[in-house]
């Protein structure tokens, strides 16, 4: 799933109460290009020394450029109460979601609208 | 005269078969093109379906050829385009593997954390939630 696909489930979840937020290893200015170039209407927060990967447990070891460590693929629905609704990991690099796919994971479990 | 007859291949020997292994190639290379061009279709992306029938199919042609024309470059051929095939599983399924995320999968809570965006403003995840429900996306990054 490209971070510009999430825009039609960021749409329906908005409508629902709720919002999505992107978080990648890199630094604010690089997403700030990302987020502009593809007009994102959610945040991509920049998990810079990967404290929030390792307390989620999404840490790939050496993955990154130059042997860095970046996030594993992964979506989670967490409610206001803290509570973790849903969850995918991805087994594959090229195992993205569709959009469709999330929305009608995630769209069960959300409050009606 | 007779010395040409002997040194004719017999009706059923050896074919020039160099070309149709070279077409196996071809098709072959075809494979992770179509990969890239077909990349929009999850259950595509996720297998590499279209891309295996390719190589497939390039390998039997291939390997067709060097049975029919025993001459090593054909059976050089041949190799290569099984070693493709071999290359592009692996890269496929060993190579794209992501590690085990036990801790991820046994979460009940999601750790608190505040973090900048994009336009460096502090986010927590208590902001996040302030409304409803929040689907967190972690992705690999742009390099």
């Amino acid at each position: 799933m490209e971070l510009g696909e999430l825009r039609s489930v960021q749409e329906r979840l908005a409508s629902r109460g709720g919002r999505i937020a992107a978080v990648s290893v890199d630094a604010p200015d690089l997403s700030r290009s990302v987020h502009d170039k593809l007009d994102l209407p959610f945040p991509i927060l920049a998990d810079v020394d990967r404290a929030t990967l390792r307390a989620y447990g999404l840490v790939h070891q050496g993955a990154g450029p130059g042997g860095c460590d970046v996030a594993v693929p992964a979506q989670l629905l967490v409610n206001p109460d803290g509570k973790i609704l849903w969850r995918r990991t991805a087994r594959l690099i090229q195992d993205r979601p569709s959009p469709d796919a999330v929305w009608a994971s995630i769209e069960p479990l959300l409050p009606s609208g | 005269m007779t010395d040409q007859l002997k040194n004719a291949p017999p009706p059923h020997g050896p074919r020039r078969a160099t070309l149709p292994a070279l077409l196996g190639i071809v098709l072959s290379l075809l494979g992770p093109i179509a990969y890239v061009f077909l990349l929009k279709v999850p259950f595509l992306r996720l297998t590499g379906l279209a891309a295996f029938g390719f190589m497939i199919a390039g390998c039997v042609v291939s390997i067709s050829a060097a049975r029919a024309d025993r001459r090593l470059r054909v059976r050089a051929l041949a190799v290569v385009n099984c070693g493709l095939l071999v290359a592009f599983a692996y890269a496929m399924f060993i190579w794209a593997r992501m590690p085990e995320t036990p801790r991820f999968a046994e979460l009940e809570r999601a750790p608190a954390f505040e973090l900048l965006d994009q336009d460096e403003r502090p986010v927590s995840l208590t902001d996040l939630t302030s409304t409803g429900a929040v689907l967190l996306v972690f992705y690999r990054g742009h390099w």
